[in-house]
């Protein structure tokens, strides 16, 4: 994997720590992982089938938070279980550096 | 093996025989003369019988008779099925001109079983005959109305015009209520939009971008909403009007514009479904400008863009994360209701009402969060969108996933 792919997954996984730390609104960190998603150069389809499974629910909730004007709480929680889910996903691809003696 | 011809040179090859100058109306006073010397027996082809040779020659007045008639007959023929520039064409030959077709013997044609209505049965006479029937089949044809029409719709012309009012008057009073409860939904959605502002959004909006300039811009907008909202909620008692005036007015306009313009144009009419969208947005900017207006006009953005207007794309979407008001009104697009924010989402990313409606034909369904929704999803464009079930409102559309 080329550390342009990698940095891409880090840059992700970057964004949703943001929004799990209610530092990025949900449209915000929704939009930003399609712009990284399709920015990447591997094309692994099993991955980003499931990255979409879980991206969709993100998906969703920002799309009618903006057609109702508001975020509820249940949309909220479920984006953010959404989020959880996806940087588990995210993480399987990021190689760590191996520790250095 | 060589013939006689053969061996003949060149310069005593025989040629058409050169014909004097003659005045045609002399014809008969010529009187015929000898024959020329060139004009011997070894000059003539063999293959005329003896009896042809007494009727050949350059002087031969019934050759020239013939040949008269002849152009007389292809004169007239031209004549009666096109017609001269001054005069109309009549339905007969005319009758003071020598006409040269075999007159029609009445009593045979109307025989049962009868031969040919020509006393005589030659197949020139034939031939010309069925030419002129062609020809005046397709001068009939050429004069019809444009686009294949029949020969009936121009003269059934104001009975289509009559008719199709009185269908699209019952349709319009039929449809009152429809049209009444779809005015109703639009004006709640608007007052929903306007009115329902989250706190707890607007804190996440500061905790992520702790700005002031950024806060007092969200009240500024939360403050205009709330005017919109007021009016929203003045415009729901008159919901049933504008939905009555929606349907009383716009079902007789459509059909009309439609009648009118599948008889000039057929084949670039709209149909009916999109013509009486285009006629109910007529009618809802007719209704906005009969009340008193006040304050600053829209910027033309913020109003109804047209369809011309600008595009976003997959790549490069519009208002990412820029939270502008809305832009467009709720609407219809080839039979479909769309909500405004769906428009609004289109436009933005790009995506085309004809993209829309395949992710509906084809795509993948998957109920929604609420019992009223139900999403689509077109894994060949990936496209994601919700529409709700009551009222069939496409709700918004999205990108999904990778393409």
């Amino acid at each position: 994997m080329s550390a342009y792919d990698q940095r891409q997954y880090r840059l992700m996984r970057g964004l949703l720590e943001k929004f799990e730390q209610n530092k990025i609104s949900m449209q915000h960190a929704t939009g930003d992982l399609g712009t990284l998603l399709r920015a990447l150069e591997e094309r692994d389809e099993a991955w980003e089938e499931l990255f979409d499974s879980f991206w969709k629910d993100m998906q969703y909730e920002s799309e009618m938070a903006s057609y109702r004007g508001t975020v509820s709480k249940e949309a909220l929680q479920c984006a953010r279980d959404a989020a959880a889910k996806l940087k588990e996903v995210v993480s399987q691809k990021i190689e760590e550096p191996p520790d250095e003696f | 093996m060589p013939t006689f011809w053969d061996m003949q040179p060149a310069g005593l090859w025989p040629t058409q025989p050169s014909i004097p100058p003659i005045d045609p109306e002399q014809g008969s006073g010529w009187a015929p003369s000898t024959a020329a010397p060139w004009e011997s027996a070894a000059s003539t082809p063999d293959y005329l019988g003896p009896a042809s040779l007494t009727s050949w020659g350059p002087w031969d007045d019934d050759r020239y008779r013939q040949m008269l008639a002849d152009a007389k007959r292809a004169s007239d023929f031209v004549r009666w099925t096109f017609g001269t520039p001054a005069a109309p064409r009549t339905a007969g030959m005319p009758s003071t001109a020598p006409s040269f077709v075999p007159p029609v013997d009445r009593a045979q044609a109307t025989a049962p079983g009868a031969p040919a209505p020509y006393r005589t049965m030659d197949a020139d006479m034939a031939a010309a005959q069925a030419a002129r029937k062609a020809a005046a089949a397709r001068i009939g044809q050429a004069t019809q109305p444009r686009g294949g029409r029949q020969e009936s719709a121009g003269a059934d012309l104001p009975a289509q015009f009559i008719g199709g009012l009185a269908r699209s008057g019952w349709k319009a009073v039929t449809d009152v209520p429809h049209e009444a409860r779809q005015a109703f939904t639009d004006q709640w959605d608007a007052l929903k939009h306007h009115a329902w502002i989250d706190p707890g959004a607007r804190l996440q909006d500061y905790l992520a971008n702790p700005s002031l300039a950024k806060a007092a811009q969200h009240q500024w907008e939360d403050f205009k909403d709330g005017g919109k909202s007021i009016l929203d909620l003045a415009g729901l008692p008159f919901a049933p009007i504008q939905g009555a005036a929606r349907s009383l007015i716009g079902h007789p306009y459509a059909d009309l514009a439609q009648l009118v313009d599948s008889h000039f144009n057929p084949t670039g009419a709209p149909n009916p479904e999109q013509r009486y969208d285009e006629a109910k947005r007529a009618v809802d900017t007719a209704l906005m400008a009969l009340g008193a207006r006040g304050g600053l006009p829209l910027p033309p953005m913020l109003g109804s863009p047209p369809a011309s207007s600008f595009l976003g794309s997959r790549a490069m979407p519009l208002n990412d994360k820029l939270k502008l008001p809305p832009r467009n009104l709720p609407g219809n697009v080839n039979g479909v209701p769309y909500s405004g924010h769906a428009f609004d989402r289109m436009q933005d990313r790009g995506i085309m009402p004809s993209v829309v409606d395949e992710t509906i034909t084809a795509g993948v369904k998957s109920p929604g969060k609420t019992p009223s929704e139900l999403l689509y999803y077109d894994p060949v464009n990936k496209i994601g969108l919700c529409r709700d079930i009551q009222t069939g409102r496409i709700v918004t559309v999205y990108y999904r996933g990778r393409n």
